[in-house]
């Protein structure tokens, strides 16, 4: 509390999971040749008590907040290394369509409400200076950003634009926890860009229009079967009114909440929170 | 900080607005980790605005569960019964849902889910028991 009141709120915490035994058996191995005289049995088990007594229960604090990265520090150096690298990037969700299918408009609506920060992969591009690099260069440069965003989800918008872009991503970075590929017909995306106006920023003549479909369409036909193998992934008509498109990518992403009354029944209400936080993975929000 | 805003307001003994209360609430369970994507709310919302507030800046609840000695009759006690009253929005909704004993099967039937199952077969040493580990892990 003295930390966050003043430095700075924590956003994360790492558990490194270990059983008391290993933690020993670990420290003693160390002993062997770290040389310092206070590695010795009797002083690194107090020191193993005085972590159960003191700091874990400020890991059972962030707990409560939705802050702690469970990692299972039980394997070899590669799988702790592997589940931390996944830990510390945030969240991430593709957003993908042609050109005037919606993206922005849902993205946007999508940050509010679920704690996200919106991405647009070609504006990454073009504010750094990117354009005209090869694919394995940009997705470097790409998850050196993302790796430094403190927000805990981010939707990516036009990311990856190819199968290469998105086979690189998996591979060295994590997997989307969504990948949402908007669907809309050619008329619609000529409607709307007639509805925005030539003098809007982002309007751009029917021709142009047609040839961005195309080349989204073009990606699309490699890219896509990929997405489908490897990610969650799920096709969103935006041929509807854009409330219910949204209304389904929420039913997507929407965690189960749910509220139980005290009622009528003296201990059931206990019961069935004890029973599911401890059980079924079920996380009781005191307020 | 949200939860600095909140302490403040209790050590001065005011009301805390349902839209600060939702803006943690909404921290927490956009906390980036999509394994923690089950939840309980204990004590909130008590009033319709504060459920309408919630489902407008957070998400939808799935439902109220109401604990009750009769597996069909929702007996809510008369002087609690009034048009601000969430029981009633969510029973109109047909999202509370009553249960006079705990199963976590029932409980799953009333929020709508079926469990989902797969049968994974393969000879001797295929790698039946390491695939199985590695789905119920993901």
């Amino acid at each position: 509390m003295y930390f966050e009141s003043n430095v700075c709120e924590v956003t994360q915490v790492l558990y490194y999971d270990v059983p008391q035994e290993t933690m020993l058996e670990r420290c003693m191995k160390r002993a062997e040749t770290s040389g310092r005289s206070d590695d010795n049995a009797e002083t690194i088990k107090t020191r193993v008590q005085n972590y159960f007594d003191q700091s874990l229960p400020v890991v059972d604090f962030y707990k409560k907040f939705g802050k702690v990265i469970h990692i299972n520090a039980n394997g070899s150096i590669a799988e702790v290394y592997a589940q931390t690298k996944e830990g510390v990037l945030p969240q991430v969700m593709f957003m993908l369509g042609p050109k005037a299918s919606g993206k922005t408009s849902i993205a946007n609506l999508m940050v509010q409400r679920t704690n996200a920060k919106l991405i647009d992969f070609t504006h990454f591009i073009s504010s750094n200076g990117l354009e005209g690099q090869d694919d394995e260069t940009i997705v470097t440069e790409f998850l050196k950003h993302l790796g430094s965003q403190t927000t805990p989800r981010l939707i990516l918008e036009n990311f990856p634009q190819n199968q290469f872009q998105a086979k690189f991503f998996l591979r060295n970075g994590c997997t989307p926890s969504n990948v949402f590929c908007l669907s809309c017909s050619k008329d619609i995306c000529q409607e709307r860009m007639i509805d925005l106006g030539e003098g809007h920023p982002n309007y751009v003549a029917s021709s142009i229009l047609s040839k961005k479909i195309k080349q989204f369409h073009d990606h699309a036909a490699t890219l896509l079967p990929l997405l489908k193998e490897c990610t969650n992934f799920t096709e969103i008509s935006t041929d509807q009114q854009l409330d219910k498109s949204l209304e389904t990518i929420y039913r997507h992403i929407e965690p189960c909440v749910i509220n139980i009354r005290q009622g009528k029944k003296a201990g059931l209400c206990q019961e069935i929170t004890n029973s599911l936080c401890e059980n079924h993975d079920f996380i009781n929000l005191d307020v | 900080m949200i939860g600095q805003q909140l302490a403040k307001l209790v050590r001065q003994d005011k009301n805390v607005p349902a839209s600060l209360i939702v803006k943690m609430l909404n921290k927490i369970i956009y906390s980036g980790q999509a394994s923690l994507n089950k939840f309980i709310l204990t004590n909130f919302p008590e009033q319709i605005d504060q459920a309408k507030e919630f489902e407008a800046g957070c998400s939808k609840i799935a439902a109220i569960i109401y604990p009750t000695s009769s597996s069909t009759i929702v007996d809510i006690p008369q002087k609690e019964l009034s048009m601000f009253n969430i029981e009633s929005l969510f029973q109109k909704e047909f999202r509370l849902k009553t249960m006079n004993e705990w199963s976590f099967q029932l409980f799953n039937e009333k929020l709508g889910n079926k469990v989902e199952y797969g049968v994974l077969v393969g000879e001797s040493l295929s790698g039946k028991t390491e695939t199985a580990k590695c789905l119920s892990a993901n």
